[in-house]
């Protein structure tokens, strides 16, 4: 009895000690910037006047133009005002977008474009540079060598100029490794410690060739030094874990809008230092941007959804765009839904083959599997004929290689190449068997149980011709880990496309024997790696194209992946109270949240929407398909 | 109970220690950049840059098992969990030039000012650090990590707490980078609504519905509701809640209730005028409530109609029947307050049960409640949550113990606390 | 034990109808679902082909070249039938219900989520494999998953529960103390654990359930073995030289058990549910197996298909409520009280 009541002693204590957690109070209103201008820095520093001297220093630029730019940069139509509300599955793990935990999709698509900005961004339609923080650049004729001159009128949200300091200590805090991101470290570890060579001139030396140098230090997102300098990486990990540090984007969340695990608001600022830019005064119209939670549901979203809590919603299943999208708002129009066409790379899934082993170190077995896996026939009798098939590391992009094997549901030759690996008879339960070994051709997928209903159908298949393909459900950390112990046969993994490709990390040979990279299938070949070398060094994007095409080809050769399915659009349903830039998504974005940077209210529409939806009237309904981007690419082909 | 509860956490220690994956595997993930789950139709995020793949450099590898505080054997870091052994915290790295007497650190902020502190090097490269009025400081450590080929040092400099549970501190999690114990409160409470609400109800019912059938005993009404009795206890609360969604979630058949959650959404929850909220919540509240009980239900009510049975067939009861006294009385307050004992000491090893939560229905209802948490917590490897988790059970069982033994005391004459 | 004790409560519990028709019935469709590959299959008993008669369901695998298809793998009876209907002298015998559980959108001719009909009596799933089939197959699969894993936990719990009561002491406190910590342990994550490492199979996971289940036998066996050792008969058998091996299984035993036959059936209930919940969290047996706790999951995932969900739900139902049914009236003739217990 003495101990129990001990213990309940300590269970108080558990408890007490949760109340008395005091809360960082530190309020992070934004203060109206300065209008006072620094008039202190001479032009040849990077000070007004600079622009005139830019060319003959070496610096280049980029000028906005109607014609050229229409509305890439948002759309004159657009109005300020009203509240976008969307649902996430997962709540941020931290507001910061640097350091631990931070690498999150969430937070680079919305806090990190949202409320951060960098020295210079790109073109969302050509993907030249365009200033953004930083108004002009140079790169040195070694192209080792870049500098960059800040825009004079560029502020943090409490009022202070943005200076080359601030680059600096950006780059400082990025390589402390005591944020615990070493991802920060491997990208800008490529760089000596940036100068500033003036209060709004900075530079910085990278420490090899690489034309993706220039990218990764022009579209780094900044922290201002003023914040920084009191701060090492420890420290900044646990103060802005869950509020925000000061930032320049257009938007800024309250502290007291983040509810851990709930919700979290974004508010636009009136005075953000780059409002009237023909680059962004078209842009961010939304007064505020509500992103909610709602965890591990998808069926509960898509309600909240219909009932109007939430505006746009990103449907992921065929089957509930087919089926379950149509009902009264979206006959009536009141709801629109698109496939909304986009050079968005799909990315590369499928079945990674573990080529180090049995029975898939056997490109026989391989393509075996790739001609009895019958992707038409999931597409047509699964997904409604929703999907492309894949046929590449690069498909839906330029990189693509056009005389690429696209793999057809053909058994005759499965067949064939099966008898050619050996595997002559089937034994009594139907499997094929060696002819020399006795080995039965029996192997194991490991899978999350979210996918089954993706595998067991190719189950079905490989097994009517004798092929035993084993499902073992595991959860999610073991499945990563036995695919980096490369302890599988085969496994089903979608990667995220790249605008840029970077086959290094997957291709590289001497990746293939080390454990922990995203050579998951272990290829290797010694033309790759040529191709490789030569690709980064390259800075000419004609050449880069055929290289990465080349590579896809030899890959495709090899065949270690039986790719899957392949979707060059996003489906969105949202209602119909938006007004958007004719092109509704970027060209190389293509997803929803490009709704959050482009789109607005229309009022007209809302009145509109209201008055259909109290007298059940008709509004117009588009057609499904949405093809800006496919007629663009036509139009600049022809 | 205090042996069990070291040796449970002991062994659960251990095993986590052997499920694959953990937080820095997670990282090393990240690392591998865009490596996702398959979803139909391929991964749906892309970027521009990228530069991931390549492995963990071993500083890298360093840094992290010294935040996750992997660097310590197993035995140690248990012991740092019980709040035995100073926990090492902080960590700030510095360098030593060979030759160095001293060495100026920043640590971060105190008071709002800006923190330095001198390391002195001592002969046989230990450190003491002084605070800057020249005071040992009493919050910092240093330590060598390495000595470098040209004689420098990389050295670290640390705080140690100690921080376990013996302290009342059972971590931060790894996946909502909170305190353990401020991740557990909101769902804590939460299985503790659904789970107070759960037992009082079916006392409620069950212990009036037993007597019922016990004093008609044979009769239509307990044949009857024995059916229904038997009915209740054929299916699993958890898969019952996922027929009562079919049928009244929208989903096929009659849209009455909503599809989930606890209560409506903060800013509908916050608009509502008291009366609405109770409505709102009992809304939601009603089909979690039937699964969750459904179990406790059936045994609940038999064990109280046999009890009662069970005393209506003793001496005593015969006896006072002899001795004429009313029969109502003698039911009442003789043969009902005695059948409650069995009842009453089950009381806590229900509440234990309900209030661990029930994963399963707080999935299927979409309720962020203790189990579901706990759940997550397994397959995130969040260690801090899981290990938090089993202690809360326990001293909930323990809990539970004592409110049976109060509850036995009340309706037992032959108990009295001293 | 006494013979005519035995016959007595055997007798009480015929006596019991509903008790006695649960356990006709059940026992009735456990043996029938040993022959569920004859009645509910896509293989066909019989064929007829150009005047050979072909046995498939007992050879497994025959080529559909063999009788003239042009199918490549196995032959595709359900067309056969229906191609042979016009030549005369070639027939097929198919199972009475013609689908496999296992057979999906890949077999040309099936769709997914297709609402019960006459073909597919309760419809399809999300791969369009036929729900009636895999329901009769998780039922077998189910019973005799619970009943391994209760015999096995209960020669467990025998045995360890058994020598604890029976030795006491020092021992007794010791295993005590075992069971309360392995009863602390998280058992969900014993089997992510064992399942990273090894492919779950039927037996694997009956072996890992029992690491966990066979404590609450042992309780109970500890004390009947306590309490029977005091009795004069064991004292008698120690004297007459008897080991105490032989005394714990010989003589003990017999005496204690009534508790294992009551309880057996609510294990098995207990069994049957474990198996589905873990199933339905995907840590149970390796897919396709067809199972209630999967096909709950997948119908939870499609709320608006109310066949996927209705018909795992009412098939488990039905099963433990005869189960139910037939604990009641064991424990009944065991225990000639006049009400019902429920465990």
């Amino acid at each position: 009895m003495k101990m129990k009541i001990y213990l309940l002693g300590l269970a108080c204590v558990l408890f007490i000690s949760c109340g008395g957690d005091g809360k960082n109070n530190k309020k992070m209103t934004p203060q109206k910037s300065e209008s006072k201008k620094d008039q202190s820095t001479s032009a040849k520093d990077g000070g007004y006047g600079f622009e005139d001297l830019a060319e003959g220093l070496g610096f280049q630029t980029y000028k906005w133009s109607k014609e050229k730019d229409g509305t890439y940069f948002g759309d004159p139509k657009a109005k300020k005002g009203g509240t976008l509300n969307y649902i996430h599955s997962l709540f941020p793990r931290t507001m910061r977008i640097i350091g631990q935990n931070s690498s999150q999709v969430l937070n680079s698509r919305t806090i990190a474009s949202l409320c951060y900005e960098s020295l210079l961004s790109q073109h969302p339609t050509t993907l030249d540079f365009i200033p953004k923080l930083a108004t002009h650049w140079h790169i040195s004729d070694d192209k080792m060598k870049f500098k960059f001159r800040i825009n004079p009128d560029a502020r943090w949200w409490d009022g202070m100029p943005v200076t080359a300091e601030d680059v600096v200590a950006t780059w400082d805090l990025r390589m402390d490794e005591t944020i615990l991101s070493p991802f920060e470290q491997m990208t800008y570890g490529k760089f000596e410690r940036p100068v500033a060579e003036s209060k709004y001139i900075v530079s910085v030396k990278a420490n090899t060739v690489n034309w993706r140098n220039f990218l990764y230090f022009a579209i780094m997102k900044l922290h201002p030094n003023h914040i920084l300098k009191e701060l090492d990486g420890t420290a900044f990990l646990e103060e802005y874990a869950f509020s925000m540090i000061p930032g320049t984007g257009p938007y800024f969340i309250p502290e007291e809008n983040i509810k851990n695990q709930e919700s979290y608001t974004f508010e636009r600022r009136e005075d953000y230092w780059d409002k009237d830019s023909p680059f962004s005064q078209h842009m961010f119209n939304f007064d505020k941007i509500k992103v909610s939670v709602v965890k591990d549901n998808d069926a509960l979203q898509f309600e909240k959804f219909k009932k109007g809590e939430q505006d746009i919603f990103n449907v992921v299943r065929s089957r509930r765009w087919i089926e379950e999208t149509d009902f009264e708002a979206t006959q009536k129009g009141w709801m629109k839904k698109q496939r909304i066409f986009s050079e968005k790379p799909a990315g590369t899934s499928g079945y990674y083959f573990n080529m180090r082993e049995w029975p898939f170190n056997d490109k026989r077995i391989r393509y075996a599997f790739c001609y009895l896996y019958d992707r038409e026939k999931m597409n047509r009798e699964m997904y409604y004929n929703e999907y492309g098939m894949m046929n590449s590391l690069y498909s839906g992009t330029v990189y693509e290689n056009p005389n690429n094997n696209k793999f057809k549901y053909n058994p005759e030759k499965a067949v064939q190449l099966l008898k050619e690996a050996g595997y002559t008879s089937r034994n009594s339960d139907g499997w094929l068997v060696h002819e020399k070994t006795g080995r039965v051709l029996s192997f194991t997928i490991i899978t999350q149980k979210t996918s089954a209903y993706m595998i067991t159908p190719v189950q079905q298949m490989l097994k009517e011709y004798g092929m035993d393909m084993q499902i073992q459900f595991i959860d999610y950390n073991t499945m990563i880990k036995n695919v980096n112990a490369r302890n599988f046969n085969v496994c089903m993994l979608a990667y995220s496309g790249l605008i840029y490709p970077n086959p290094e990390s997957s291709l590289r040979s001497t990746l293939a024997d080390q454990d922990d990279n995203n050579n998951v299938w272990g290829f290797k070949s010694d033309r790759v790696d040529e191709l490789l070398d030569e690709y980064d060094i390259c800075f000419d994007q004609k050449r880069r194209i055929e290289i990465i095409q080349e590579i896809d080809g030899i890959f495709n050769e090899v065949h270690p992946i039986a790719f899957s399915i392949a979707r060059n659009y996003s489906r969105m349903m949202w209602w119909d109270k938006f007004g958007y830039p004719d092109w509704m998504l970027s060209r190389y974005v293509g997803e929803y949240w490009d709704a959050f940077y482009y789109w607005w209210i229309d009022d007209e529409k809302v009145d509109r929407l209201d008055d259909a939806m109290q007298n059940g009237k008709q509004l117009p309904i588009m057609p499904i398909d949405m093809k800006y981007w496919p007629a663009y690419l036509l139009e600049l082909a022809s | 109970m205090i042996p069990t509860f070291l040796g449970s956490t002991v062994l659960v220690f251990t095993i986590l220690q052997m499920a694959p994956g953990g937080p820095i595997e997670q990282i090393m993930l990240q690392l591998q950049m865009g490596g996702a789950i398959s979803a139909e139709g391929g991964a749906s995020s892309s970027g521009i840059s990228g530069d991931g793949g390549g492995s963990l450099p071993p500083e890298a590898l360093k840094e992290l098992e010294r935040f996750y505080g992997f660097d310590k054997p197993i035995y140690q870091r248990y012991f740092i969990w019980l709040g035995l052994f100073p926990r090492e915290i902080k960590h700030r790295n510095f360098m030593v030039e060979p030759g160095a007497k001293i060495v100026e650190k920043r640590v971060g902020k105190k008071d709002g000012k800006l923190w330095k502190v001198d390391i002195h090097i001592l002969d046989n490269n230990e450190f003491r650090v002084f605070e800057k009025d020249g005071s040992v400081s009493r919050y910092w450590y240093a330590s060598v990590d390495e000595i470098d080929s040209d004689g420098s040092l990389n050295a670290v400099i640390f705080q140690k707490e100690f921080s376990g549970i013996l302290t009342g501190n059972l971590g931060r999690s790894y996946t909502y980078m909170q305190p353990v114990t401020d991740v557990m409160k909101p769902r804590f409470k939460i299985s503790l609504f659904y789970g107070l609400t759960g037992i009082i109800l079916s006392y409620l019912v069950c212990i009036p519905l037993g007597i019922k059938k016990a004093l008609n005993h044979g009769s239509m009404f307990d044949f009857g509701s024995s059916v229904i009795i038997f009915i209740a206890y054929s299916i699993p609360g958890w898969a019952l809640g996922g027929v009562l969604l079919v049928l009244f979630g929208g989903g096929s058949f009659w849209e009455i209730f909503p599809l989930g959650g606890f209560r409506s959404p903060t800013e509908i929850w916050e608009t509502l005028t008291p009366l609405q909220k109770v409505a709102d919540q009992i809304h939601h509240m009603i089909l979690p409530i039937i699964a969750w009980t459904i179990g406790s239900f059936a045994t609940m009510t038999v064990l109280m109609k046999n009890s009662l049975l069970e005393n209506l067939s003793q001496d005593y009861i015969r006896t006072a029947f002899s001795k004429g006294i009313k029969e109502k009385r003698v039911i009442w307050l003789h043969a009902i307050r005695n059948s409650l004992i069995p009842i009453a000491s089950g009381i806590g090893h229900i509440l234990g049960v309900v209030i661990s939560g029930s994963y399963f229905i707080e999935r299927m209802f979409n309720i962020d409640g203790f189990g579901r948490m706990a759940y997550e917590a397994i397959l995130a490897r969040d260690y801090p949550i899981t290990l938090g988790f089993l202690v809360i059970v326990v001293i909930i069982r323990l809990i539970g113990n004592i409110i049976s033994d109060l509850a036995l005391a009340t309706v037992d004459p032959r108990i009295r606390f001293k | 034990m006494n013979e005519s004790i035995n016959r007595r409560r055997w007798k009480k519990f015929k006596s019991l109808k509903r008790g006695y028709y649960s356990l006709i019935i059940l026992l009735g469709l456990y043996l029938l679902s040993f022959l569920l590959p004859i009645i509910i299959n896509n293989r066909a008993l019989i064929v007829r082909y150009d005047g050979e008669l072909y046995f498939p369901i007992i050879k497994g695998y025959v080529s559909g070249k063999t009788f003239g298809q042009d199918v490549p793998g196995e032959a595709r009876y359900r067309t056969l039938q229906s191609k042979f209907k016009n030549e005369p002298g070639n027939w097929v015998i198919m199972p009475l219900y013609p689908y496999s559980p296992y057979e999906d959108i890949t077999y040309s001719g099936n769709k997914m989520y297709q609402p019960p009909s006459k073909s597919h009596w309760l419809g399809t799933d999300n791969t369009g494999r036929d729900v009636f089939a895999r329901m009769c197959y998780a039922f077998n699969i189910s019973i005799s998953f619970a009943l391994v894993l209760t015999v096995v936990n209960y020669i467990f719990g025998v045995l360890i529960g058994g020598t604890m009561g029976y030795f006491g002491g020092r021992f007794d406190l010791f295993f005590q103390r075992v069971i309360e910590v392995w009863s602390s342990l998280p058992m969900l994550f014993v089997i992510i654990i064992i399942s990273s490492i090894i492919k779950p199979s039927f037996f694997l996971l009956i072996g890992i359930y029992t690491l966990v289940n066979w404590i609450s036998m042992t309780y109970l066996m500890r004390a009947e073995f306590y309490r029977e050792k005091a009795k004069a008969y064991v004292a008698a058998a120690l004297s007459m030289g008897q080991s105490d091996f032989n005394v714990m299984f010989k003589h003990i035993l017999p005496n204690s058990l009534v508790p294992i036959i009551t309880y057996f059936p609510f294990s098995v209930v207990a069994g049957i549910a474990a198996l589905v919940g873990l199933d339905y969290l995907g840590f149970g047996l390796p897919p396709p197996t067809p199972s209630w706790g999967q096909m709950l999951d997948i119908g939870l995932q499609n709320i608006t298909k109310w066949w996927m969900v209705f018909s795992p739900v009412t098939a488990q139902f039905f099963t433990l409520l005869l189960i139910v049914f037939i604990g009641e009236g064991v424990r009944e003739a065991f225990d000639p009280k006049v009400y019902s217990r429920l465990r």
